[in-house]
């Protein structure tokens, strides 16, 4: 578990990140998302400890990152935006640089270094110099030494950028091999659309402060209020537009692709008896969609009444 | 050490790592060669011109090793250092499991490896030299340990200035080796020549009265050097964001420095002149500290945060972020203390024999050196809290106009009033400049006419600065404690606002 209490960090005459507090569950990917200058790779590099907090306490797997940063990094992994790699060593020299750094075991590693290359689909390029890898592979490679000293929390700056499409669906399984393994994962991205593909929280940063924080389906319900509908109807849709309109729930219904879309507040079982009233009025229903809102939505919507 | 501890030593990854990038084959075969190639030139020269026996050949070798360990080998560290710091990786092991120990030890002995390996390439051929008979074995193995520690002093040197120096992407190693060797090259060779000669004097010095073999007090003097330059690079090593000393372990400094200088020099009457050294030593030892442990703005607010959240007005003195004025009183104390004690302990000896005895003012000379060190550490602070960032600039324009400028104008007037009346004006003017005022004012005698104008020169604008600085100081520590209230006063409301 990753819990952050009262975070304040300041650089020369800016406050980075100013009283954050956050508490991110084990199994959860949390996905850090702000604009540019939001405070999330201060956060981020405060939570492992390379940056010291003005002030505030952060406890990362139970351990508190000022007082033990020696065994923060053991629990923790964390992978920065851009790849730093010493580009005078081979692909495999680098992964056993960093296995021996975390200690371990001698005969142990290649057997390692071979595992985590494999993983990340890196396994042809073992012999290569580190400086002939493109941008995507450094990020493949950073990512392999990130999970080289199996951490139970991760921290992925911009994971996916320079990565091509194969490398990011990889990424995406990984992740999610991670977290169902009971590994916590933040990660901060600007592609809002694959996030929401793998987040199970988010945490909405503005200007260095927290806006809004929790299980995406909370925040989503605390933000937007209300789930969309899309439906579509075969024939005369007056009985359809009647019996929504008619549900206390539903929104003001808007004509988009051949198909009725509303925003309906109430779960998945009042979506449900929705359903069934239709049905139970003989209204033909072709498709019957509930839609949450993704995470660019959401950003775009906590951002601009933040703005505001 | 067992077996197992230097196994696990040696299983440094950083050290490894260095290892397998500058140990290829292939670079280091050409590195060999080249090395090679110079060793066998100067011995077929020493044959030829029958330089064995005066110690010239090894002289030259000895010259070739310095260059290869002393300056290729700290350029080396400076530029592994500085690449893993701005390419960001250093990050990457501070926040590994390696203790700052460990990567700076790493780094310190892994990124001159190969300068290592070409320095024992050419250790037959001094051995070659040594069977000709010059230098002795005794000598020999005293040249050695002395180049491997001076390389260590210098390595260590490099290692500090690349943890502290603006983070550069493409370190300028290379280039400055270059210069170094286009400026020193042709003195360093001379020196280095007669180096066989000077150690097969078996030259003693004391320490405390003492008397010790040179190389003792040398290496004693080189540990302390060394001890706080890897204290420090430690420091920078496990964050980027700490000074390099903390205040304490500065006043050790300090304090070790003194005990060093006052026990090499004392009593030694034959260099009396070595007071007004010691004090300009001192002061600018005090100097270089003070920069270190000097907060900013920036650090000295985060240390209002961080006392207000604990519930304080403000952090202890001795706290990084606290501002420097008790340290600052307690480095002008040692400095006081140490040339007092120096230029007490030499009072009533004899006239100097090898260097003249200062005939100015030393009392004044040393409260002109204490004045210096407090205006400029009282100065440093305060355009520090005064103006944030741009407090650098600010006090680097008030060094020029007070420390250069009165030597520009000195010259100046010095030139254009011709050799006859030249050292009257200018040396007054000149010692407006605390780099010339405090040497100036101890050996100005009292027979010169114009010495109550030089040591009035150097003494007061220290006097008025101190004075300034301090009324100064305290003025931009209270204008920022009301900023920092203020913009606490302001996030309290606005987190109350928060829902």
């Amino acid at each position: 578990m990753i819990k952050i209490r009262d975070l304040r960090v300041d650089y020369d005459n800016v406050c980075a990140v100013r009283d954050l507090s956050l508490e991110v569950e084990p199994g959860e990917v949390c996905g850090l998302i702000g604009p540019n200058g939001a405070g999330k790779t201060t956060t981020m590099r405060a939570m492992i400890g390379l940056i010291e907090p003005t002030y505030g306490e952060i406890n990362v797997m139970g351990v508190d990152v000022r007082e033990r940063p020696q065994d923060v990094c053991r629990v923790v992994g964390f992978m920065p935006d851009f790849p730093p790699v010493y580009e005078d060593l081979q692909v495999w020299e680098f992964l056993d640089l960093f296995a021996a750094s975390y200690g371990i075991p001698r005969d142990r590693r290649p057997l390692e270094v071979g595992r985590h290359l494999e993983m990340v689909g890196l396994a042809e390029k073992r012999a290569a110099q580190v400086v002939e890898l493109s941008r995507g592979m450094r990020q493949r490679l950073m990512l392999a030494k990130t999970l080289i000293p199996q951490p139970r929390a991760l921290l992925l700056d911009e994971p996916a950028s320079g990565v091509d499409p194969q490398g990011r669906i990889d990424l995406k399984n990984i992740l999610r091999r991670l977290a169902e393994e009971g590994r916590t994962v933040v990660i901060s991205s600007h592609i809002l659309a694959e996030m929401n593909e793998f987040c199970t929280s988010v945490a909405i940063m503005e200007q260095g402060s927290l806006v809004v924080s929790g299980r995406i389906d909370d925040v989503n319900r605390r933000v937007m209020g209300d789930s969309l509908l899309s439906v579509e109807v075969l024939g005369e849709p007056a009985l359809f537009l009647a019996v929504v309109r008619a549900d206390p729930r539903a929104g003001p219904l808007e004509r988009k692709n051949g198909a009725y879309e509303f925003r309906f507040r109430g779960d998945a079982l009042a979506a449900s008896d929705l359903l069934a009233a239709l049905i139970h009025q003989d209204v033909r229903v072709a498709s019957f969609v509930r839609r949450r809102d993704n995470l660019e939505d959401l950003f775009l919507k906590v951002g601009s009444r933040e703005l505001a | 050490m067992s077996g197992d501890r230097l196994r696990e030593w040696l299983d440094n990854p950083i050290l490894v790592k260095h290892v397998r990038s500058r140990l290829r084959k292939q670079p280091l075969a050409v590195a060999i060669v080249v090395v090679l190639v110079f060793c066998l030139c100067i011995v077929w020269a020493g044959y030829q011109l029958q330089t064995f026996a005066t110690g010239q050949a090894f002289g030259l070798l000895f010259a070739l090793q310095t260059i290869i360990l002393v300056v290729m080998g700290a350029t080396q560290v400076g530029s592994a250092v500085g690449a893993a710091r701005a390419s960001g990786i250093l990050d990457f092991h501070r926040v590994s499991p390696l203790t700052p120990n460990e990567l700076t030890l790493g780094f310190f002995f892994g990124a001159p490896i190969r300068e290592y390996v070409l320095f024992a390439c050419t250790l037959p051929f001094s051995l070659l030299c040594l069977a000709f008979g010059t230098p002795t074995l005794h000598g020999f193995v005293q040249l050695m340990v002395l180049l491997i520690a001076a390389a260590w002093v210098f390595h260590g040197l490099a290692l500090l200035n690349a943890l502290l120096a603006k983070a550069r992407a493409n370190p300028r190693g290379v280039v400055g080796l270059v210069i170094f060797v286009v400026l020193f090259g042709g003195n360093l060779l001379f020196g280095l020549r007669r180096s066989a000669a000077l150690v097969d004097m078996d030259l003693r010095l004391t320490f405390y009265g003492m008397s010790l073999p040179w190389l003792a007090v040398v290496l004693l003097h080189i540990s302390a050097v060394l001890f706080f330059v890897f204290l420090a690079g430690r420091r920078k090593m496990g964050s980027e964001r700490i000074h390099p000393l903390s205040k304490i372990q500065a006043i050790a400094a300090q304090a070790t420095l003194a005990f060093l200088l006052v026990g090499t020099i004392w009593r030694r009457d034959e260099y009396a002149a070595l007071e007004i050294v010691t004090l300009y030593l001192l002061v600018i030892t005090a100097v270089l500290l003070i920069l270190m442990v000097t907060p900013n703005r920036a650090e000295y607010d985060k240390g209002l945060w961080r006392a207000r959240k604990g519930g304080k007005s403000h952090l202890g003195w001795w706290d990084d972020l606290s501002l420097n004025r008790v340290f600052l009183a307690i480095i002008c104390v040692i400095v006081l203390a140490t040339a007092t004690l120096i230029w007490n302990g030499d009072m009533g000896q004899q006239a100097s024999t090898i260097m003249p005895v200062p005939t100015g003012s030393l009392p004044l000379a040393i409260a002109a050196g204490v004045l210096v060190v407090a205006y400029f550490g009282l100065a440093h602070q305060y355009f520090a809290l005064r103006f944030g960032a741009r407090g650098k600039i600010y006090f680097g324009l008030f060094l020029f106009l007070a420390w250069i400028f009165p030597l520009l104008a000195g010259s100046i007037l010095g030139m254009a009033s011709g050799p006859l009346y030249a050292g009257r004006e200018s040396e007054v003017i000149f010692s407006l400049s605390p780099i010339a005022g405090i040497g100036l004012t101890a050996t100005t005698g009292d027979t010169a006419s114009f010495s109550k104008g030089v040591q009035a020169s150097a003494i007061t604008p220290a006097l008025l600065f101190t004075f300034v600085f301090n009324t100064l100081l305290v003025s931009a520590r209270r204008m920022a404690q009301r900023a920092f209230l203020a913009a606490a006063d302001s996030t309290k409301g606005q987190s109350k606002e928060q829902p």
